[in-house]
């Protein structure tokens, strides 16, 4: 393609788009636009950038080593989480369905199961670890019974 | 290609890489320079990596035009969401930007320019200003030889004809 005066349209027309071009740059402060700044600049994005992600790495790791754990523990040992055991209220009412055991030192520690000392004495050393008590058992005297003592449920014997 | 190597020869490269990024962004110089800064970043962090296919040119000429394009997408998205006191997008402000930028200069090619499409205003820019063959810009314009040929054709005629008509060739 040529123009009027055959010169290639091509050539005047790159020149004429490169002197654009480049007067385009002319604008530009020579300091933003210097190459190890911008360099800079990128670096230190990436190293803020790492870091942060890096710190997220960790959360994530402290995070999931405890989940492990706490899954460990729960199937290893999972009465580790089961509430523990309190002494249970010493005036609430003793109903059971079947036979209790009561350990004797919540006997000792109760109100309504008083040991009357004057009547019974101070020997404790006669008493068993534990009571036996039935559904049908009233509980208005304290319990005594004898170390040696043997229900007998009326099977024989 | 070690780091050093690659720093040394993007340093060569940065002030084409420079008009390269601002012609993107329709010669708005904070965002060219953002642009280019970003495709550092990328270099560094790993993100584009130069595996010796093409000319390092070639490639980070690429690595611009597509964060110059992440970038323009994102603020779109952004002043479409925000909605902000913007009648026309992102993509109106480059024309907007050459006209201020070159008004004083050369108004008959800045118009001429402004009639092109953007993706042979690129191609114009890669083959005339960074005189790149068409082979080279359409790599980094990520189009097919045959379609840069149509559109880098396209353009030159659209060209030569508006700078005929102003008795400018």
């Amino acid at each position: 393609m040529t123009d009027q005066k055959g010169k290639p349209i091509d050539l005047k027309l790159q020149k004429e788009l490169k002197t654009f071009y480049s007067d385009s740059l002319k604008g530009i402060d020579p300091k933003d636009s210097d190459f190890n700044q911008i360099w800079f600049k990128a670096q230190q994005i990436h190293l803020r950038s790492s870091q942060k992600r890096q710190n997220i790495k960790r959360w994530v790791r402290v995070f999931s080593l405890g989940s492990l754990a706490l899954i460990a523990v729960l199937i290893l040992r999972p009465s580790a989480l089961a509430p523990v055991n309190e002494t249970p209220d010493s005036t609430a009412p003793l109903s059971t369905s079947t036979a209790l055991h009561v350990p004797l030192e919540i006997i000792e520690s109760s109100q309504s199961l008083s040991y009357d000392e004057s009547f019974y004495g101070s020997d404790w050393s006669a008493l068993s670890n534990t009571v036996e008590m039935t559904d049908d058992y009233q509980l208005n005297e304290p319990i005594y019974l004898r170390p040696d003592y043997r229900p007998n449920f009326g099977l024989g014997g | 290609m070690l780091k050093p190597e690659l720093k040394a020869e993007l340093e060569s490269l940065h002030s084409q890489s420079l008009a390269w990024a601002l012609g993107c962004v329709g010669w708005q110089q904070e965002e060219g320079l953002e642009v280019l800064q970003s495709a550092y970043l990328k270099v560094i962090d790993g993100s584009a990596q130069f595996e010796g296919r093409s000319t390092l040119k070639t490639w980070f000429f690429s690595v611009i035009r597509l964060t110059a394009m992440e970038r323009k997408r994102s603020s779109w998205l952004r002043e479409n969401i925000l909605r902000k006191n913007y009648d026309s997008g992102f993509f109106d402000r480059p024309q907007t930007a050459l006209d201020d930028s070159t008004r004083s200069l050369r108004p008959q090619i800045a118009k001429a320019i402004k009639q092109l499409s953007e993706q042979q205003q690129r191609l114009v820019e890669l083959v005339f200003f960074h005189e790149l063959s068409l082979e080279e810009a359409a790599e980094i314009m990520k189009i097919q030889l045959g379609t840069a040929r149509t559109h880098y054709q396209r353009a030159k005629d659209a060209l030569a004809k508006t700078l005929s008509r102003e008795d400018f060739l």
